[in-house]
Protein backbone atom coordinates (compact mmCIF):
# COMPACT_ATOMS: atom_id res chain seq x y z
CA UNK A 1 0.00 0.00 0.00
CA UNK A 2 1.35 3.64 -0.98
CA UNK A 3 0.96 6.29 1.58
CA UNK A 4 -1.41 7.87 -0.53
CA UNK A 5 -3.72 5.25 -1.25
CA UNK A 6 -3.44 4.59 2.77
CA UNK A 7 -4.37 8.36 3.82
CA UNK A 8 -6.89 8.13 1.41
CA UNK A 9 -8.53 4.93 2.86
CA UNK A 10 -8.10 6.96 6.45
CA UNK A 11 -9.75 10.07 5.07
CA UNK A 12 -12.98 7.98 5.22
CA UNK A 13 -12.73 7.08 8.91
CA UNK A 14 -11.30 10.46 9.77
CA UNK A 15 -14.89 12.23 8.29
CA UNK A 16 -16.93 9.65 10.70
CA UNK A 17 -14.63 10.25 13.51
CA UNK A 18 -15.59 14.19 13.43
CA UNK A 19 -19.26 13.40 12.60
CA UNK A 20 -19.31 11.36 15.77
CA UNK A 21 -17.32 13.56 18.29
CA UNK A 22 -19.61 16.19 17.58
CA UNK A 23 -22.68 14.01 18.25
CA UNK A 24 -21.40 13.09 21.26
CA UNK A 25 -20.34 17.02 22.29
CA UNK A 26 -23.99 17.93 21.52
CA UNK A 27 -25.30 15.11 24.02
CA UNK A 28 -22.95 15.80 26.74
CA UNK A 29 -23.91 19.80 26.09
CA UNK A 30 -27.54 18.93 26.61
CA UNK A 31 -26.40 16.26 29.81
CA UNK A 32 -27.62 13.33 27.59
CA UNK A 33 -27.62 9.86 29.57
CA UNK A 34 -26.87 8.62 25.92
CA UNK A 35 -23.77 10.24 25.89
CA UNK A 36 -21.53 7.67 27.95
CA UNK A 37 -22.29 4.96 25.48
CA UNK A 38 -21.47 6.79 22.70
CA UNK A 39 -18.39 7.97 24.36
CA UNK A 40 -17.46 4.52 24.94
CA UNK A 41 -17.81 3.92 21.42
CA UNK A 42 -15.65 7.25 20.07
CA UNK A 43 -12.86 6.77 22.60
CA UNK A 44 -12.78 3.34 20.88
CA UNK A 45 -13.09 4.80 17.19
CA UNK A 46 -10.46 7.55 18.91
CA UNK A 47 -7.67 4.77 19.65
CA UNK A 48 -8.03 2.96 16.68
CA UNK A 49 -7.69 6.48 14.71
CA UNK A 50 -4.66 7.10 17.00
CA UNK A 51 -3.21 3.61 15.93
CA UNK A 52 -3.90 4.65 12.12
CA UNK A 53 -3.07 8.55 12.00
CA UNK A 54 0.41 10.36 10.51
CA UNK A 55 1.87 6.36 9.91
CA UNK A 56 4.51 6.73 7.93
CA UNK A 57 3.61 3.25 5.89
CA UNK A 58 7.90 2.85 4.97
CA UNK A 59 8.44 2.67 8.49
CA UNK A 60 6.93 -0.77 9.02
CA UNK A 61 6.27 -0.40 12.70
CA UNK A 62 2.99 -1.95 11.72
CA UNK A 63 2.83 -5.49 10.10
CA UNK A 64 -0.04 -5.24 7.17
CA UNK A 65 -2.20 -7.63 9.10
CA UNK A 66 -2.61 -5.04 12.13
CA UNK A 67 -2.86 -2.04 9.74
CA UNK A 68 -5.73 -4.40 8.28
CA UNK A 69 -7.66 -5.19 11.66
CA UNK A 70 -7.38 -1.96 12.73
CA UNK A 71 -8.86 -0.54 9.41
CA UNK A 72 -11.44 -3.31 9.73
CA UNK A 73 -12.30 -2.12 13.15
CA UNK A 74 -12.51 1.44 12.45
CA UNK A 75 -14.79 0.67 9.63
CA UNK A 76 -17.10 -1.95 12.35
CA UNK A 77 -17.13 0.66 14.90
CA UNK A 78 -18.29 3.17 11.76
CA UNK A 79 -20.87 1.08 10.81
CA UNK A 80 -22.10 0.11 14.14
CA UNK A 81 -22.48 3.50 15.72
CA UNK A 82 -24.97 3.42 18.76
CA UNK A 83 -28.48 4.36 17.31
CA UNK B 1 31.62 41.41 14.78
CA UNK B 2 28.93 39.68 17.29
CA UNK B 3 25.74 39.15 16.20
CA UNK B 4 23.45 42.74 16.56
CA UNK B 5 20.14 40.73 17.48
CA UNK B 6 20.49 37.20 17.57
CA UNK B 7 17.81 35.18 19.39
CA UNK B 8 18.52 31.48 18.57
CA UNK B 9 15.73 29.04 18.60
CA UNK B 10 15.33 25.87 16.17
CA UNK B 11 12.60 22.98 16.18
CA UNK B 12 13.55 19.03 16.70
CA UNK B 13 11.90 16.05 15.62
CA UNK B 14 12.31 12.67 16.21
CA UNK B 15 11.26 10.13 13.07
CA UNK B 16 9.01 7.41 13.56
CA UNK B 17 11.47 5.05 12.78
CA UNK B 18 13.57 6.57 16.01
CA UNK B 19 16.42 6.56 13.46
CA UNK B 20 17.00 10.37 12.34
CA UNK B 21 16.36 13.46 13.68
CA UNK B 22 15.28 16.88 11.90
CA UNK B 23 16.22 20.17 12.85
CA UNK B 24 14.76 22.88 11.67
CA UNK B 25 15.75 26.64 12.17
CA UNK B 26 13.56 29.23 14.15
CA UNK B 27 15.77 31.71 15.31
CA UNK B 28 15.69 35.68 15.08
CA UNK B 29 18.68 36.54 12.89
CA UNK B 30 18.73 39.89 12.09
CA UNK B 31 20.00 38.66 8.88
CA UNK B 32 23.04 37.66 9.69
CA UNK B 33 22.92 34.38 9.59
CA UNK B 34 24.80 34.44 6.85
CA UNK B 35 28.26 35.44 9.06
CA UNK B 36 27.95 31.76 10.89
CA UNK B 37 30.99 30.07 11.01
CA UNK B 38 30.06 27.40 13.68
CA UNK B 39 27.05 25.73 14.61
CA UNK B 40 27.47 22.70 16.65
CA UNK B 41 24.49 20.58 17.51
CA UNK B 42 25.27 18.76 20.99
CA UNK B 43 22.79 15.41 21.92
CA UNK B 44 22.25 14.26 25.00
CA UNK B 45 19.78 11.95 26.98
CA UNK B 46 19.55 10.11 30.12
CA UNK B 47 19.30 6.47 29.55
CA UNK B 48 17.25 3.97 31.94
CA UNK B 49 19.76 4.05 35.13
CA UNK B 50 19.76 7.69 35.22
CA UNK B 51 23.06 8.63 33.66
CA UNK B 52 23.37 11.29 31.22
CA UNK B 53 24.61 9.49 27.64
CA UNK B 54 26.44 12.63 25.70
CA UNK B 55 26.69 11.82 21.96
CA UNK B 56 29.52 13.18 19.96
CA UNK B 57 29.11 17.36 19.37
CA UNK B 58 27.88 17.61 15.57
CA UNK B 59 29.15 20.04 13.18
CA UNK B 60 26.32 21.50 11.36
CA UNK B 61 29.57 23.49 9.30
CA UNK B 62 32.23 21.34 7.72
CA UNK B 63 35.58 23.44 6.96
CA UNK B 64 33.93 25.95 4.41
CA UNK B 65 30.81 23.39 3.16
CA UNK B 66 27.28 24.51 5.03
CA UNK B 67 25.20 22.68 3.11
CA UNK B 68 24.17 21.11 6.35
CA UNK B 69 24.03 24.25 8.02
CA UNK B 70 21.51 25.82 4.45
CA UNK B 71 19.61 22.90 5.29
CA UNK B 72 18.62 23.66 8.80
CA UNK B 73 18.28 27.41 8.02
CA UNK B 74 15.31 25.88 5.38
CA UNK B 75 12.28 26.58 7.46
CA UNK B 76 10.36 24.41 5.43
CA UNK B 77 12.64 21.01 4.74
CA UNK B 78 15.05 21.66 7.76
CA UNK B 79 18.59 19.59 8.28
CA UNK B 80 17.67 15.25 9.05
CA UNK B 81 20.06 13.96 11.31
CA UNK B 82 20.79 10.38 10.67
CA UNK B 83 21.49 8.31 13.70
CA UNK B 84 24.20 6.31 11.60
CA UNK B 85 25.96 9.14 11.67
CA UNK B 86 26.29 9.56 15.20
CA UNK B 87 28.69 8.33 17.61
CA UNK B 88 28.68 7.83 21.55
CA UNK B 89 32.74 8.87 23.10
CA UNK B 90 33.49 7.90 19.25
CA UNK B 91 31.88 4.58 19.02
CA UNK B 92 29.10 4.29 16.85
CA UNK B 93 25.61 5.14 18.18
CA UNK B 94 23.06 2.43 18.80
CA UNK B 95 20.90 1.72 15.43
CA UNK B 96 17.49 3.94 17.14
CA UNK B 97 17.36 6.73 19.55
CA UNK B 98 16.79 5.15 23.06
CA UNK B 99 13.85 5.91 24.54
CA UNK B 100 14.25 9.22 26.81
CA UNK B 101 14.27 12.41 28.10
CA UNK B 102 16.92 14.02 25.39
CA UNK B 103 18.51 18.16 25.61
CA UNK B 104 19.79 19.40 21.57
CA UNK B 105 21.81 21.85 21.95
CA UNK B 106 22.60 24.01 19.46
CA UNK B 107 25.63 26.77 19.59
CA UNK B 108 26.36 29.11 17.08
CA UNK B 109 29.40 31.70 16.22
CA UNK B 110 30.91 33.75 13.86
CA UNK B 111 34.33 34.00 15.21
CA UNK B 112 34.13 36.61 17.47
CA UNK B 113 33.09 34.94 21.10
CA UNK B 114 35.29 33.12 23.16
CA UNK B 115 35.05 29.23 23.54
CA UNK B 116 32.33 28.45 25.80
CA UNK B 117 30.49 31.77 25.66
CA UNK B 118 28.72 31.15 22.03
CA UNK B 119 24.70 31.79 22.07
CA UNK B 120 23.07 28.76 21.92
CA UNK B 121 19.51 27.29 22.55
CA UNK B 122 18.62 24.30 24.37
CA UNK B 123 15.85 22.12 23.11
CA UNK B 124 14.06 19.28 25.64
CA UNK B 125 12.89 16.90 24.01
CA UNK B 126 11.02 13.44 24.48
CA UNK B 127 11.71 10.41 22.03
CA UNK B 128 8.78 8.31 22.34
CA UNK B 129 9.11 6.86 18.65
CA UNK B 130 8.98 3.06 20.22
CA UNK B 131 6.42 3.47 22.49
CA UNK B 132 4.08 5.27 20.28
CA UNK B 133 4.17 2.69 17.74
CA UNK B 134 3.62 0.08 20.90
CA UNK B 135 0.55 1.93 21.70
CA UNK B 136 -0.48 1.18 18.10
CA UNK B 137 0.54 -2.33 18.41
CA UNK B 138 -1.91 -2.15 21.53
CA UNK B 139 -4.86 -1.37 19.34
CA UNK B 140 -4.43 -3.47 16.81
CA UNK B 141 -3.86 -6.60 18.85
CA UNK B 142 -6.19 -6.03 21.91
CA UNK B 143 -9.43 -4.80 20.47
CA UNK B 144 -12.04 -6.04 18.94
CA UNK B 145 -15.69 -5.41 18.53
CA UNK B 146 -18.31 -5.69 20.14
CA UNK B 147 -17.09 -4.31 23.34
CA UNK B 148 -17.17 -6.61 25.96
CA UNK B 149 -16.43 -5.74 29.74
CA UNK B 150 -12.86 -6.28 29.67
CA UNK B 151 -12.78 -5.04 26.16
CA UNK B 152 -14.38 -2.03 28.19
CA UNK B 153 -11.11 -1.95 30.24
CA UNK B 154 -8.16 -2.71 27.80
CA UNK B 155 -9.68 0.19 25.48
CA UNK B 156 -9.91 2.81 28.81
CA UNK B 157 -6.23 1.54 29.53
CA UNK B 158 -5.11 2.56 25.53
CA UNK B 159 -6.89 5.70 26.14
CA UNK B 160 -5.09 6.17 28.94
CA UNK B 161 -1.70 5.28 27.62
CA UNK B 162 -1.90 8.03 25.07
CA UNK B 163 -2.41 10.76 27.55
CA UNK B 164 0.67 9.55 29.25
CA UNK B 165 2.64 9.58 26.08
CA UNK B 166 1.55 12.73 25.65
CA UNK B 167 1.83 14.48 29.29
CA UNK B 168 5.44 12.72 28.93
CA UNK B 169 6.02 15.00 25.86
CA UNK B 170 4.60 18.02 27.17
CA UNK B 171 6.74 17.44 30.81
CA UNK B 172 9.85 17.20 28.90
CA UNK B 173 9.05 19.62 26.25
CA UNK B 174 8.97 22.37 29.48
CA UNK B 175 12.04 20.78 30.52
CA UNK B 176 10.59 18.86 33.76
CA UNK B 177 12.67 15.67 34.00
CA UNK B 178 11.09 14.13 37.41
CA UNK B 179 7.46 14.70 35.62
CA UNK B 180 8.85 12.67 32.70
CA UNK B 181 10.29 10.06 34.57
CA UNK B 182 7.33 9.56 36.38
CA UNK B 183 4.95 9.22 33.56
CA UNK B 184 7.42 7.20 31.62
CA UNK B 185 7.00 4.47 34.65
CA UNK B 186 3.42 4.89 34.17
CA UNK B 187 3.48 3.78 30.27
CA UNK B 188 5.84 1.38 30.92
CA UNK B 189 3.68 -0.59 33.73
CA UNK B 190 1.14 -0.53 31.22
CA UNK B 191 3.34 -2.35 28.52
CA UNK B 192 4.41 -4.63 31.14
CA UNK B 193 0.45 -5.36 32.64
CA UNK B 194 -0.48 -6.37 28.47
CA UNK B 195 3.17 -7.74 27.87
CA UNK B 196 3.41 -5.64 24.55
CA UNK B 197 6.47 -6.76 22.45
CA UNK B 198 9.11 -4.19 21.94
CA UNK B 199 8.47 -2.70 18.14
CA UNK B 200 12.53 -2.90 18.15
Amino acid sequence: MTQTEYNDSLDILFLNEIKFADVVAKLRRRMDSDAFKKEEHLMMFDNVMYALRDYDVTSDGLADDQIQSLFELGTQLSLTWPK
Amino acid sequence: MAYTAFFPSFLAQESQDAMQLKITDNSVWNGESGFTTIATVEISYYDENDVLINFDPYELIVGADATKFNEFLDRTAGHVIELSSLTIGGVAAPDRFPEGYYIIKISFSEGSYAVGTFPYFENPQAFLAKWKFMTRTMVSDLLVFPMTDEIYRINRDIFLQRIYLDMAENAADYGKVLEFKNFATLIQGVFDYYSVVDTW
